[in-house]
This record gives C-alpha cells, sequence and structure tokens, in this order.
C-alpha cells in the first residue's frame, strides 16, 4: 500500500505534546517506521507562530525530505499580511506549495466569503484544496462556507471524539467538492457507508499526528472491507490526484 | 527504527489473529441519540468481533446506562443468546437506589455477569456518593469488577477513585477511561494499589498515554477497551500496537491481562 498521510505536523508545540517531532527529519523517520511513504506536513509554527514563519520554516526544514510535501496556512486577504492574493499564489507555486491550511479560530478571523473571499476566489479555478479542522462540533462556518464557495476543495479534518456524520453527511452530499481526512473517522463501521454513499474519492488517509497515535487510522482503512482500489485510493491515490490537478 | 515487529506485521497482513485473541471489558451495544452508529446492535457487534479477531467483549449497552429500572434487560438477553461471545456488566444508577438488591441478587445467578458499570458523570452522581457504597461493598466481598466511567471530573477523577480504591481493597476497580485529563494521578493510583486497572477506551488515543502508562503501572495494568460501538476496535488496536512498547505488553493489554481477572471473579 503506498500510504500518502493527509495531515502531519511537525516542529516544537508552545506546550511539548508527548511524541512531537521536533524535526522534518524525526517525522520522515516515524513515518518510514510504521510504513507511511509520504506524507502532507505542517509546521507548529503555522499556527502557534505565524503563518508566515511556519511557511518559511517548512519549505526550509522540508527541502532535504522529498517524501514530505510541505503546505501553507493562510490568513484573510485584507489585512495583507501574506501579500496581495497574486504575490500569494506566485509564491506558493515559486515554493512548489499545492495545499494550504485555514485556522480560523487559532487566528482570529471568520471561515466565510467575506473574509476570504478574493482568496478562495482565486483558489477554486485553481483547484487547491484547503484544508481546515473541525473545531469540536463547529460545523456551522463549515456550511456557511460550502454554501457561498460550493467549488473549493475543502478538506475537513474533524476533532470530536463522538461521531460526527449527522453534521457531515448533509454536506457531502450537496458539495462535492467536500473531502474528509479519515484520521479521527473512528466510528466502528463509519467508512463503508461513506465510500458507498459518497465515492471513495471523497477521504483521504491521515493520521492527525501528533495530537493522534501515527499509526492509529492504517487497520481501520485496510480491513474495513472494501474493495482494494477504493482502500488504495484512500490511503494515497487520492491525495496524489489532489495535488497533481492543484494548478499553481 | 522500525516498529513493524511480527505482531503488529501479523496485524496489518491479516486484520486479526488468533495467537492474540482481544478481550474488550468496556463496550455500549445499542444506539445512543447523540450520535448515528452504523451497526449497534448484536448482529452488527458480532460482524465487528469477527472482523477485529475479538474474542470476548464485556457489555453495557446504552439501554442500561439510559434506563433506570428495565434497561438491564437488553443485558440479560444478549448473554442469553451469546454466552459464548458476551459478558455483562449490569448498570446501577444511584438514583434509583431501591433497585441495588435485585440487581445484586441477579448478577450472582446470571452466568457472565463479571459486575457493575458505573458512570458517576452521565449519572451526575459522585462516585464517594452514599448511594453507591453498598455496591462497593459488594463488590469487596465478592471480589467483582467495577468498570466505572472516570474523567478529570470530581465527581470521578483520580482523587475520588483514590478513595474508594483504598476503602474497598478487594473489589476490581476498572478506571474506565483511566480518569482521562487526570492521566498522571490515574496511572500513580493504578501503580500504587494492586486492585485498580486502567481501562483504555479513549485515553490509548493519547500520543504517548500508552507508553507512560506502561512505564509508570506495568503493562498487567491496562485493560483493552474500545466503547464499541463508538471506537472500531482496529483504530484502538493500532493505538497499542503502534505505541513505543514491547510485543510481550500488546500481548498483556489485548487479553492477557483480561484472562487473569476473568479467571479469579
Amino acid at each position: 500500500m503506498q500510504w500518502f498521510d493527509c495531515h502531519a505536523e511537525f516542529g516544537r508545540r508552545v506546550v511539548p505534546n508527548p511524541i512531537q517531532c521536533p524535526t522534518a527529519g524525526a517525522l520522515a523517520q516515524l513515518l518510514g517506521a510504521i510504513g507511511v511513504g509520504q506524507a502532507l506536513v505542517t509546521h507548529a509554527a503555522h499556527y502557534e507562530q505565524h503563518p508566515a514563519v511556519g511557511n518559511a520554516r517548512v519549505i526550509a526544514e522540508t527541502r532535504e525530505y522529498p517524501s514530505l510535501a510541505p503546505t501553507w496556512a493562510i490568513l484573510p486577504p485584507h489585512t495583507e499580511e501574506m501579500g496581495t492574493v497574486d504575490a500569494f499564489l506566485s509564491a506558493m507555486a515559486a515554493a512548489g506549495v499545492r495545499a494550504l491550511w485555514a485556522y480560523p479560530e487559532k487566528h482570529r478571523y471568520l471561515l466565510d466569503m467575506t473574509t476570504l473571499g478574493p482568496l478562495i476566489d482565486a483558489l477554486i479555478p485553481r483547484r487547491v484544496p484547503l484544508f481546515v479542522k473541525v473545531e469540536g462540533e463547529r460545523w456551522q462556518p463549515i456550511a456557511d462556507l460550502l454554501r457561498d464557495a460550493p467549488g473549493l476543495r475543502l478538506v475537513c479534518v474533524t476533532t470530536a471524539l463522538w461521531g460526527d456524520d449527522r453534521f457531515f453527511r448533509p454536506l457531502l452530499a450537496r458539495y462535492p467538492d467536500l473531502l474528509l481526512a479519515t484520521s479521527t473517522l473512528f466510528v466502528e463501521g463509519q467508512l463503508p457507508p461513506l465510500v458507498e454513499r459518497y465515492g471513495a474519492h471523497r477521504l483521504l488517509y491521515g493520521s492527525s499526528f501528533p495530537d493522534r497515535q501515527p499509526g492509529a487510522s492504517l487497520l481501520p482503512l485496510l480491513h474495513c472491507g472494501l474493495p482494494e482500489a477504493a482502500i488504495a485510493a484512500i490511503a494515497g491515490g487520492n491525495l496524489r490526484l489532489l495535488l497533481a490537478e492543484a494548478r499553481i | 527504527m522500525s516498529r513493524m515487529t511480527p505482531l503488529v506485521e501479523a496485524f496489518l497482513a491479516q486484520g486479526k489473529l488468533a495467537a492474540c485473541p482481544i478481550y474488550d471489558l468496556h463496550t455500549h451495544p445499542d444506539r445512543f441519540a447523540g450520535i448515528y452508529f452504523p451497526a449497534p446492535d448484536v448482529d452488527g457487534i458480532l460482524r465487528t468481533m469477527d472482523r477485529c479477531g475479538v474474542a470476548k467483549i464485556a457489555i453495557a449497552p446504552h439501554a442500561a446506562l439510559l434506563a433506570p429500572v428495565e434497561g438491564n434487560d437488553l443485558t440479560f438477553a444478549m448473554l442469553a443468546a451469546h454466552p459464548d461471545r458476551f459478558l455483562g456488566y449490569l448498570v446501577f444508577n444511584p438514583h434509583y437506589p431501591e433497585t441495588l438488591d435485585a440487581l445484586l441478587a441477579r448478577s450472582l445467578e446470571t452466568p457472565g455477569i463479571v459486575g457493575f458499570k458505573i458512570h458517576p458523570a452521565m449519572h451526575d452522581y459522585p462516585l464517594t456518593g452514599a448511594a453507591y457504597q453498598p455496591l462497593f461493598a459488594w463488590a469487596n466481598t465478592h471480589r467483582q469488577l467495577v468498570l466505572a466511567h472516570t474523567w478529570a471530573d470530581p465527581r470521578c477523577d483520580a482523587v475520588a477513585c483514590r478513595t474508594i480504591a483504598e476503602q474497598y481493597p478487594a473489589m476490581l476497580f476498572l478506571l474506565g477511561h483511566s480518569c482521562w485529563g487526570d492521566f498522571p494521578r490515574a496511572i500513580a493510583l493504578a501503580a500504587a494499589l494492586p486492585n485498580v486497572y486502567l481501562e483504555l477506551t479513549a485515553a490509548e488515543h493519547v500520543p504517548g498515554f500508552i507508553e507512560q502508562a506502561v512505564r509508570g503501572a506495568g503493562a498487567e495494568k491496562l485493560i483493552f477497551g474500545t466503547d464499541l460501538p463508538w471506537f472500531n476496535p482496529h483504530y484502538t488496536l493500532g493505538c497499542v500496537l503502534f505505541a513505543d512498547i514491547e510485543d510481550a505488553d500488546r500481548h498483556a493489554i489485548l487479553h492477557g491481562n483480561a484472562e487473569r481477572i476473568l479467571e479469579v471473579l
């Protein structure tokens, strides 16, 4: 299986996690030790220090590790902390970044088109995926964003211990460009019906490391009873395609 | 360094392993209003067990937690139907103390009942409250299991657990969720008192917890649990398999400790 983790982090957190990886090399080694060959990665500085710092560090520190694909964090264009939208997209292209993260709660902005419109309007035709963590059960901002930007490729990483099917299934049904990371889809029997109803292409394998045990979400996918092609797509094929389709 | 020990590789390849049968001592079959579960009924639970190599589970169905008088009937029915796969906890709701005597009597005469499940948070009643004490005294006399929901919550945190565990030293006390959020004190408690065990449901998701618990309390004090159907047993199993511990520890957590405890009941 060619695993490609859609959500793993390296870097030192302000409050250290017991098994965090301080460097890109440590993360590459850890993922390799559990059989995961590639990962789309963030740096702790993305959300704890400042996106501009994290974006620079993730590029510099993954340079020697081709198995780690860097992502960048966004901020609302209106404050121009990340430059103009055009300048930001040009810098992304130059750095080889093909996916973005939004941290609206941590960075204190609204995840909506009033706030992010100029940037999201540029991401939609370029098919650049935007990742966002759904804090607790706060799905309303996700629903609002998708209502106003239905063509956005949005990847949601859930965080709640309680299953969120009643929140996300209606959104999966309405918005074909909404995807979910599997890292916290750990309700028993949750994956197969999602694939049967919405398609394997809507799910991306993720570990959510270091917030979750790095290998915990391997077995639920490998032995969920889905056809091998669907498992391979979720394990890594979908993410490879998603990144390849991003036109930056 | 690779974490692919022979045990881990075998589980990854097959999804289950006859040489390592799993005993899950914390499950809640049945529907639940707050979550959509695809297959929480008896047939679904059995299919899950077969897929994941789970030999036996100890059940406290949601009905038993939420229907104070008649809810345990589902437990009896499930035990009668599948005595080879299910063990059972009876649920005691301390707001209905008049139900306790009948439950205690039935527990001893019903094959497969291994003890009681209590939920101080859901029932909003402290572990140290008076209504629980007759149950604990009985468990102490009969050396029975009590699985308590425990959390970083004054009603059921490690301080409250220590009070009860010291007062009833022969009661086999499973700290459900290992006092989630109050881990250091829960680990210290399990290390100090022979009758206290750390049950892993949800706690094992927290990176580093299993390693800390094994080093602090010993692998022989950790009990595998999933809240099934809340958590996919394969996810929980993955937490144990990929923790930085030895295969002997994994065997103890996944089945050895439960087998040892169930033998003495």
